[in-house]
């Protein structure tokens, strides 16, 4: 993610962000004189190829709390995302992103936290095919991150399927994080994700499954530096005009311990005991 | 074997099998036959297979974006004109579109009905 090294000062970062929110929510609210569609999810990390239909708007409020780290870490990622269809299997969404972020002072030992401005995105998904009318479903995803500090850009590969009352999905997904110093832009960081999800439909509304998420960080030297994985329950609900999903991961022993602590089951230095995200979206 | 190799062969495992199940599967709405155009040319006289593909390119396109298609043999053809009155307007479909996507609808409904015991 942007904005590792945090904001000039947490009050200005905090009211950026604020007015940057609301600017988008009056905007959304003036120019929406139609109903919009929501674009059901029913994963929180993993992806399914549905795209917004041509012209159809929708608000996506992220929230994922990350804690457990080696020591004392505890961290709130926000997002708001402003999707648009573009085209009957091109869409396209905006995103205004931060953080919370509260360590322990290695000094005095007492937590500190810090509000972080984590920059913009720019995602594009295009839609391959349909995981009903069609025997797989699959869609292609890009993913631009803009921040004072650094850069990302983040490509998926994804696929599903519906099956009965049944619906799985998996995403193959790579990223680049570029670090900008005073002489240029530096790679800082490849990563490999590999996604998978099952939802079990028990009314049409209301579905619950299990997310699994392996994410291996390779060094500018294309060494993998560790391999982390993750599983939990998903469960997500449809409204008349909104939806849920909510998800739980927590972290199973490394696939490849981190190199700078071998000695650790789990991957503590650059991922938590526990994540869990939360996405709302609401039609106007 | 340490845990983590264990969960890597778990995982592998659980993919290979879940792999193997999705791509057996076809995809689940039905395609335009000879057939189909039949029961629809019991009701629309004249009607031919590319009003139909229309018809089904038009669902898969303006409905499958906010929810997984339902399959037409779910309801009842009759049944199809109800929700398409519900839906037309947050799907975007013109008059004419609405016509081809019900058109379809209804026809691959009826097939599914009539060849049940």
């Amino acid at each position: 993610m942007i904005g590792r090294d945090g904001a000039p000062s947490r009050s200005t970062a905090r009211n950026v962000t604020i007015g940057l929110t609301s600017a988008v929510f009056v905007a959304t609210t003036l120019a929406a004189p139609a109903p919009l569609a929501a674009n059901e999810r029913h994963f929180t990390y993993t992806y399914e190829s549905a795209v917004l239909p041509a012209g159809a708007r929708e608000l996506e409020l992220w929230s994922t709390f990350r804690s457990g780290r080696t020591s004392f870490y505890s961290r709130l990622d926000q997002r708001a995302e402003f999707e648009v269809g573009l085209s009957d299997r091109l869409m396209t969404a905006f995103y205004l992103n931060w953080r919370d972020v509260a360590t322990q002072d290695p000094a005095t030992g007492d937590a500190v936290s810090s509000f972080q401005w984590d920059g913009i995105s720019s995602e594009w998904k295009y839609k391959l095919s349909d995981p009903v009318a069609d025997r797989l479903g699959a869609a292609l995803y890009g993913e631009v991150s803009l921040g004072t500090r650094a850069f990302e850009i983040e490509s998926k590969l994804i696929l599903d399927k519906r099956v009965g009352s049944n619906l799985f999905a998996y995403n193959l997904v790579l990223d680049g994080e570029w670090e900008r110093q005073p002489g240029g832009a530096d790679l800082d960081e490849v990563g490999l994700e590999h996604n998978l999800a099952w939802t079990h439909f028990f009314q049409p509304r209301l579905a619950a499954g299990l997310e699994v998420r392996s994410h291996t960080a390779f060094t500018s030297q294309h060494r993998p530096e560790y391999s982390a994985l993750f599983a939990g329950p998903v469960i997500s609900y449809t409204g008349q005009s909104w939806w849920v999903a909510l998800t739980a991961l927590g972290q199973l022993p490394a696939i490849k311990r981190s190199v700078d602590q071998p000695n650790q089951r789990l991957v503590l230095d650059d991922h938590e005991r526990v994540n869990v995200r939360v996405l709302f979206s609401y039609e106007w | 074997m340490r845990a983590g190799q264990t969960a890597v062969l778990i995982l592998l495992v659980a993919c290979l099998g879940l792999g193997a199940l999705v791509l057996s599967c076809a995809g689940a709405l039905p395609p335009v036959t000879p057939g189909l155009v039949a029961h629809a040319a019991l009701r629309w006289p004249g009607i031919d297979a590319s009003e139909l593909h229309r018809g089904r390119r038009l669902y898969v396109d303006h409905c499958s974006g906010c929810h997984a298609l339902a399959l037409p043999q779910d309801r009842a053809p009759e049944a199809w004109t109800v929700v398409l009155k519900r839906m037309h307007e947050r799907a975007r479909l013109r008059p004419e579109q609405e016509r081809l996507v019900l058109r379809y609808l209804e026809s691959a409904s009826a097939e599914a009905h009539a060849s049940k015991p």
